[in-house]
């Protein structure tokens, strides 16, 4: 661990005068943490933590901008045009929180700061060129499986629906076979 | 009672998305806690140097686990 936050804190130019960053909780902890706030999240709204929804939401409001008489042939952006308040998405709202709540945990934590991280073998342009790239593929990828690692993988295997267990473990067996083609992005 | 909530209580459109801000910051707070704020540490599993990304869904999954 405190290696991993060492190297963390390596690319950043301010590093030297802040002080340290506080370690990560326990990930058992925090596990369960997230566990609970997936069940309270079960018990007040019904649904599941995700992502994915929050997205599509933002890009349909963006599609209806570009092309405001078109958009709506488009079974996923009719879908998600909420009778024209696409931005009033439940999950988008969900990731508002999402970010607030994150900068609160890393704020409080000595953790916020700006910074790129990669690898010592990379230029900041690479590592975001590839995270541009990667967040493209992984959007597609959580459309045609109707969900990311947060409504598939983390809220579908909780209720052990077979669907997000399989997802669960293809995400695993391409993140390992993949990884060593990219690894210079990180070691 | 009934859970959930919204099946038996009618809220307003302000307070379903006020319900999803409030339980957003529970979710962000957990993963930045878990230090899923740092892509180092998400893509670390894959090079078998830091497995909290597998112990942290393990134990979420556990804990809100339904039959």
């Amino acid at each position: 661990m405190s290696t991993l936050t060492r190297q963390t804190h390596e690319t950043s130019p301010q590093a030297a005068g802040r002080a340290a960053a506080r370690p990560f909780w326990n990930p058992y902890l925090a596990g369960v943490l997230l566990g609970v706030v997936l069940l309270a999240t079960y018990l007040v709204a019904g649904r599941g933590l995700g992502a994915t929804a929050g997205f599509a939401g933002l890009a349909t409001w963006l599609a209806s901008i570009v092309s405001p008489t078109n958009f709506g042939s488009s079974i996923v952006h009719a879908k998600y045009w909420n009778d024209g308040a696409p931005l009033l998405n439940w999950t988008l709202f969900l990731l508002l929180g999402a970010l607030i709540g994150a900068a609160i945990s890393g704020w409080q934590a000595r953790r916020f700061h700006f910074t790129i991280e990669r690898g010592p073998h990379i230029s900041d342009g690479q590592r975001l060129a590839l995270a541009f790239t990667g967040g493209f593929i992984a959007a597609c990828g959580a459309k045609l499986a109707k969900g990311c690692t947060s409504g598939q993988a983390l809220t579908g295997s909780s209720i052990l629906n077979a669907g997000s267990l399989l997802f669960l473990l293809a995400v695993f067996v391409a993140g390992f076979g993949l990884a060593h083609w990219v690894r210079k992005e990180w070691l | 009672m009934m859970f959930p909530l919204t099946s038996s209580i009618e809220f307003s459109l302000a307070a379903d998305l006020a319900i999803a801000v409030a339980l957003g910051i529970g979710f962000g707070f957990a993963l930045e806690r878990a230090g899923f704020g740092s892509a180092r540490k998400l893509t670390a599993v894959f090079y078998l140097y830091d497995m909290a990304v597998v112990k942290v869904m393990f134990s979420a999954v556990a804990t809100s686990l339904k039959e």
